[in-house]
């Protein structure tokens, strides 16, 4: 899969982070899903905090694919 | 350079170091050495949603052995490290393996604290850090067990919250005053310790443990304090904190003092080595003295600072220690550093399910802990970080979302 100008978001309270070219299939969000695909009910895995509490982060992602 | 980079130690931070590299741009080998036999796991529902069963096995890992894979990261779990040679660049496995290292990264965690005192070592006295701790405590916690939790801290705290819920008879000793006194100020504490009582569970302040009895058989009968008082048990645990994994490096001459000595960059007194998460004593960027955090944040964020650093483009991040507790239906989430302020405010809720306390100095917030107020945390980090005045009026109002406190830059 091919995916250009994917983002990082991190949660600011236990910096779990969402790659959006991994997405997060054990929660049934496909890789590739973009952030605000991500549903507005969607609660950190660790922390609980919800989706506003996200920051978009400039990280490097630059995954051996 | 053809020797690996080397972590000891598999946990969210060791993890996250060994992924935070290769997003960086390494293309060196990278080999993960961890005592468990679990791939890296994350440990908070250990105390909250796997020890009741809601959250499975599946869902504690910090990422899959394919991800890894594909990293090309070689993890090898069920290997523990036994000597590090700094002046060689060898570290040595307890099946005395030998390995070469570029570069080295301390990631090894914790241990919990042990009680010392007669009958320590009797059965059913338990401690939880890992998920076989976990287990174990979950298989002899039934309804009606009579369980002392000893240590009135977050992990004690949760474990009597999750517990109460299988239907265990629990009471909590405090040696303090209070509980979660070392985390929390007063009030927070008390609106906690509230719900601990309204739902059953017993707390006993002041009550040092002298000794642990039994019934002529093997396992814990009873939990006898300093001040004579003696409370009946079919099983206790033990949470009265944690020291850090830091003997293997201070054998390996390396400076420690309750924890690994690194820097801001993670660097410890070796050029070459790193250390990282609850075994690292650091250096705070956010609040310019060295601490020892014990929160999955501080892991993840020092893995990251490490992992650049390792590669040769050390950067500087500010970073606020966060931490959260989940106990019954409350939310607990800390934000900051509350021992950098000199007054506190806090705030009720008419609802009174929620309730918020203030850490300020000098008219700036240093720290904000709620409970259940999760949609004030983005705006009070920022409140923290950009050091926007705020009035203790505004802080008390309830009415007064912090949001429309952030006057200073358009939110
Ligand atoms: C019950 C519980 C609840 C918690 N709840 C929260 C919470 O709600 N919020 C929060 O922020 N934090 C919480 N924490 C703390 C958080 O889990 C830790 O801060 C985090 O796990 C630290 O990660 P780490 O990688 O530094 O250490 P660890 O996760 O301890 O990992 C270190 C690993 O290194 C291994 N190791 C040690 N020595 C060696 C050696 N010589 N050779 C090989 N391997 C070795 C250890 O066995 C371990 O697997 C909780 C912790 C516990 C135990
Ligand atoms: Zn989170």
């Amino acid at each position: 899969m091919k995916m250009n100008n994917h983002k990082v978001w991190q949660c600011i309270l236990c910096d779990f982070l969402y790659d959006e070219y991994l997405g997060l299939p054990e929660h049934g969000i496909a890789p590739g899903t973009r952030w605000q695909d991500v549903p507005d009910d969607w609660e950190c895995p660790d922390c609980g905090v919800g989706k506003a509490d996200f920051e978009m982060q400039e990280l490097q992602t630059a995954i051996t694919a | 350079m053809n020797e690996p980079i080397v972590i000891i130690g598999a946990g969210q931070a060791g993890a996250e170091l060994a992924l935070a590299l290769r997003r960086g741009g390494c293309t060196q080998r990278i080999v993960m050495k961890g005592d468990e036999p679990y791939l890296p796991y994350r440990r908070p529902a250990l105390s909250k949603g796997f020890l009741s069963g809601k959250v499975p096995e599946s869902a504690l890992y910090h990422t899959t052995a394919e991800r890894l894979a594909d990293n090309d990261i070689e993890f090898m779990p069920g290997s523990r490290i036994v000597h590090v040679d700094p002046a060689r660049k060898l570290i040595t496995s307890a099946d005395q393996k030998v390995l070469r290292y570029s570069k080295l990264a301390f990631a090894t965690g914790g241990s919990p604290r042990q009680i010392e005192c007669p009958g320590a070592d009797l059965s059913n006295i338990n401690y939880l850090r890992t998920i076989d701790d976990a287990c174990l405590l979950r298989k002899t916690l039934t309804s009606g067990t009579k369980l002392v939790v000893i240590g009135g801290g977050f992990v004690g705290l949760e474990i009597a919250a999750t517990a109460k819920e299988q239907g265990a008879d629990i009471t909590v000793l405090e040696a303090g005053p209070r509980v979660l006194r070392r985390s929390t100020c007063a009030e927070i504490a008390a609106f906690i310790s509230e719900q601990h009582l309204s739902a059953g569970v017993k707390i006993a302040v002041n009550k040092q443990v002298r000794a642990f009895h039994s019934l002529g058989t093997k396992a814990v009968t009873a939990v006898e304090c300093a001040d004579g008082t003696v409370y009946p048990a079919d099983l206790v645990v033990v949470g009265i904190g944690l020291i850090a994994n830091d003997e293997l490096a201070a054998s390996a001459g390396l400076d420690v003092d309750r924890g690994i000595i690194v820097d801001e960059l993670g660097q410890t007194s070796d050029p070459d080595i790193v250390a990282v998460g609850d075994c690292a004593n650091s250096m705070n960027t956010f609040c310019g003295y060295r601490l020892r955090l014990e929160s999955v944040q501080g892991a993840m964020e020092q893995a990251r600072v490490a992992a650049m650093t390792m590669l040769g483009k050390g950067i500087v991040a500010r970073s606020i220690p966060t931490f959260w507790s989940d106990q019954y239906n409350l939310k607990l989430q800390m934000i900051g550093v509350p021992t950098d302020a000199d007054q506190i405010i806090t705030r009720s809720y008419p609802n009174r399910e929620s309730f918020a306390a203030f850490y300020v100095r000098n008219g700036i917030l240093k720290a904000a802990h709620f409970i259940n107020g999760a949609s004030d945390i983005m705006a009070a980090r920022r409140l923290i970080m950009e050091e926007i005045p705020v009035s203790n009026k505004d802080l008390i109002n309830p009415s007064m979302p912090l949001n429309s406190l952030l006057t200073e830059t358009a939110a």
